[in-house]
């Protein structure tokens, strides 16, 4: 029995990363904040330190 | 003081500014210089970042697979008949390779959500690695001066400080400047007053016209007195309002200004003005800047030609 539950475990985590990985291509993650994160990172960290 | 001509290489624009990094995939140095090495551990093997997202994108789809097979694998261990072995085998295999066909079509989608949380995790890496790009620009100002504009530049596109827009205008200060080259003003611009900025507005109003624009316009504005403390304040200043006649936007939206530095305006771009205020605008027509004008006109270029052409012209389309 334990097999099938190896099996059954890989089925969900199958669906789920299909499932994750559709609703991202769907909402695509906006290159802009990527570039916020940068120079918020480059901008604000570095004047502290 | 002596200016040089010089070359400087045209600048490479990107759609986004975070594009312009380059990371070690030996060390994950970062940079968002041109060099060949790697500052940090020697090696030439820089990326751009976008590559370095697609390859963690990758790594990551890979160990998917992984865990997928492990399970495949764990199933088959547990199996106590042959016919558990089979069903485990056959049905893990077919999801791994589900699996592997939905990821194949989601590298690209996936790619800068991974990007997002690399730079969240190698922020100090980043911090240092702009930091080398910084000292090798200042490292270099005194043998080539022209590469450390370069290498200014670039940095500022991604590193927000006066300290290097003041560092790209004196160096400016220092070259022949012309016309064909790729010059920026608006990156340029500080807060307080600079008188080498202040300069430096001059000339890109007399060489590179239309570089001058709203922020530009707005700093102008907020610092005139200072520009008119200046020996050459009052030229420079004429010379802004000489860029801004080509556009009647602006001689519209600042009006007074104009109107202040009309008088000092060589003949054609008077001209220019005198064609905005005596066309059929009802924002213009009974403001200052129009009585300036007129009493310019009727000064200096009542009787010449070029103007009485304009005027039938205009005539004549009405
Ligand atoms: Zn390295």
């Amino acid at each position: 029995m334990i097999a099938y539950g190896c099996i059954g475990i890989l089925f969900l985590f199958v669906l789920i990363r299909t499932i994750l990985y559709y609703s991202h291509r769907k909402h695509p993650f906006p290159k802009e904040e990527i570039d916020r994160q940068v120079l918020s990172i480059i901008n604000d960290r570095r004047e502290r330190s | 003081m002596k200016k040089v001509p010089v070359q400087i290489r045209p600048f490479r624009r990107t759609r986004y500014a975070y594009q312009r990094l380059r990371v070690c995939k030996n060390c994950h140095n970062f940079t968002v210089l041109w060099e060949k090495e790697c500052l940090n551990c020697g090696r030439s093997s820089f990326i751009p970042v976008d590559t370095m997202a697609l390859r963690l994108t990758k790594r990551s789809m890979q160990t998917e697979r992984l865990i997928a097979l492990f399970l495949t694998l764990a199933g088959v261990l547990f199996s106590t008949t042959f016919e558990q072995i089979a069903i485990c085998l056959g049905s893990g295999i077919v999801l791994t390779l589900l699996l592997w066909l939905v990821q194949r079509q989601m590298t690209l989608s996936e790619a800068p959500r991974q990007l997002h949380k690399w730079f969240e995790k190698e922020q100090q890496r980043l911090i240092d690695g702009l930091r080398l790009n910084i000292e090798a620009a200042i490292g270099i100002r005194q043998q080539d001066e022209r590469l450390a504009y370069e290498m200014l530049r670039e940095i500022g596109t991604l590193v927000n400080s006066d300290r290097n827009r003041l560092q790209q205008i004196s160096l400016l200060r220092n070259f022949v400047l012309r016309r064909d080259m790729d010059l920026q003003l608006e990156s340029l611009l500080l807060f307080d007053f600079d008188e080498g900025l202040a300069e430096y507005i001059g000339e890109i109003a007399r060489i590179k016209p239309e570089l001058i624009k709203e922020r530009t316009l707005l700093y102008v504005l907020d610092h005139e007195p200072e520009f008119l403390s200046m020996a050459n304040g009052r030229e420079i200043l004429a010379a802004i309002v000489g860029a801004i006649v080509r556009m009647k936007r602006y001689v519209t939206l600042y009006p007074e200004f104009t109107r202040r530095y009309a008088r000092f305006l060589p003949k054609d771009r008077f001209l220019r003005l005198f064609r905005i205020v005596t066309a059929d605008d009802p924002h213009l027509q009974f403001s200052n800047l129009a009585t300036e004008v007129a009493e310019i006109y009727n000064a200096k270029y009542q009787w010449d030609p070029d103007f009485h052409q304009s005027a039938q012209s205009t005539g004549q389309q009405r």
